[in-house]
């Protein structure tokens, strides 16, 4: 009786410090549970610094760089056009060789390009290790396309009727590990090329990247497929893949020197 | 059932979890009627740099074209040393990560992105840059940066005031609401025992917006401002013959 007494107490006695070791416990955990509802309740998480693979790697599982700008299927009447052209303006001319931005068809084609992938609230932010040529992309997940023109980047500049990287937004597809980012871009100027043979493309080009975070082994990639569609200057739409690497570091500053 | 103590654990996890204040967004620098109640210290950067220089540093800016020698006019990096002295070139989204804040410049070409690493300290090999290194920690609802490894190639302010590599940024971020509007107070203090004679400060405002950051492309107006440090370098030229 005594003795049952006694484990009884001993029982209470015991019952405030497992409450406390408990709560230790959520308290240290809450980081670790706090990513995983984000995890579990949002998207994916594909906030990091990637790097394109080069085209001669192959990554376990046969993934490999497919397609490039260079292949796209050009209209006659285009790639005509560009037969008649001064090859040596046409190279001078190259937004490329003069720091300007080149777009993202062509960049994302680009071997170890390293891009940093940040959401926030309601947007995605792609930023560019070579800010020159990639500048920074400002992707919407929270509304459709603008209708009529882009606005204007400063009072004293007209409305503009396209943009340099147009207007993007993103949805996500899927969910789990079929989870898949699409984003959606119109809306562009005809200031940049489509590859590096200066292929011009017209202001109704439209561009859908479909992005897809992949394990391959105990390494995070993402397996990233960029399609065109442009009747004016396309015979076909046309889509590349590229696979980027999650990157641990920081990326570092990066400048372009004009060549012109 | 099951998907309310799924979300009763994660709302106490978030609770426990403590995370950052959000002030993602876009910013502007604060104009005139959106100042109203908020002190600025030290508007004019100009005159404020220039109160501050050592003589060598004074002679360098008197013999400095500012538009020859500006690199932010024909889309090199400026810095971000000069930025609290221009209305647009401050303009940033801020976009705040778990390891760092990330300042993404209206003028990417010119004031670039801005890191600020949250876990880490400067490194003992930093090599200078136009942005330098640049570490914080969070004092309550403060963002405390330092940041240092600065190159000497940019200004301290848009009449060319030079710096040396030994320069060091100081400051303090902290939202604030007023006017009914959402801002971003910033306090700097800059110092650099051998360009200044003293430290100088100043405290700023950025706007959060409700429009979202437009695209700025430096390339649409590269070859004006080319032709301008073009007719600039030449009139030197001219000028150094005329001498000879």
């Amino acid at each position: 009786m005594i003795k049952l007494h006694s484990n009884h107490v001993s029982s209470r006695a015991k019952a405030p410090s497992i409450y406390l070791s408990s709560g230790l416990l959520f308290f240290l955990a809450a980081p670790f549970i706090w990513t995983t509802c984000a995890y579990a309740q949002q998207t994916p998480n594909i906030a990091g610094v990637y790097r394109s693979i080069a085209n001669n790697v192959t990554l376990p599982g046969d993934l490999k760089n497919s397609g490039s700008p260079n292949e796209i299927p050009l209209l006659p009447s285009v790639s005509a056009q560009m037969k008649t052209a001064d090859a040596d303006a046409v190279h001078k001319s190259d937004p490329w060789r003069s720091c300007q931005p080149v777009g993202q068809f062509r960049m994302m084609a680009r071997d170890g390009i390293v891009v940093e992938i940040v959401p926030v609230k309601g947007m995605l932010v792609m930023l560019y290790e070579d800010v020159a040529h990639g500048l920074m992309r400002t992707i919407y997940l929270n509304r459709g396309h603008i209708d009529g023109p882009v606005a204007a980047p400063d009072p004293n500049i007209e409305a503009s009727k396209g943009t340099w990287f147009g207007d993007q937004v993103a949805k996500w597809e899927g969910e789990g590990d079929k989870a898949t980012l699409v984003i959606d871009s119109t809306g562009f100027n005809t200031r940049t090329w489509l590859n590096d043979a200066d292929a011009p493309h017209s202001d109704a080009l439209h561009l859908v990247e479909r992005i897809r975070p992949i394990r391959v082994g105990k390494d995070q990639y993402l397996e990233y497929k960029m399609a065109a569609e442009d009747p004016a200057t396309l015979a076909k739409p046309y889509t590349y893949t590229r696979y980027f690497e999650k990157l641990d570091t920081e990326i570092a500053e990066n400048i372009c020197y004009d060549e012109q | 059932m099951k998907k309310s103590l799924f979300l009763a654990i994660c709302t106490l996890s978030a609770i426990a979890h403590a995370e950052p204040p959000d002030w993602s967004g876009y910013y502007m620098l604060a104009r005139g009627r959106d100042l109203a109640g908020l002190n600025v210290v030290n508007p004019d950067l100009n005159n404020t740099v220039k109160e501050h220089l050592q003589p060598w540093a004074k002679l360098k800016m008197e013999a400095t074209n500012g538009i020859a020698d500006d690199t932010g006019a024909v889309c090199m990096p400026s810095g971000i040393l000069r930025a609290p002295g221009t209305p647009f070139s401050g303009n940033y989204l801020f976009l705040p990560q778990p390891d760092k804040i990330i300042m993404a410049f209206w003028e990417a070409n010119t004031s670039r992105v801005r890191r600020i690493y949250l876990n880490r300290q400067h490194p003992k090999d930093l090599l200078p840059t136009w942005n330098g290194d640049s570490v914080g920690r969070w004092e309550g609802d403060t963002l405390v940066v330092d940041t240092i490894g600065f190159n000497d190639k940019s200004w301290l302010s848009a009449d060319m005031t030079p710096h040396t590599e030994e320069t060091h940024l100081s400051e303090r971020m902290r939202q604030i609401q007023q006017n009914g509007n959402t801002y971003i107070e910033l306090i700097g203090v800059v110092e650099d025992r051998h360009a200044l004679t003293s430290a100088y400060n100043y405290t700023r405002y950025y706007k959060k917006q409700t429009v979202e950051i437009p695209e700025h492309i430096c390339a649409d107006e590269i070859e004006m401002w080319k032709q301008w440090r073009n007719d600039e370098l030449k009139l030197q030229y001219q000028r150094a013959r005329e001498v000879k």
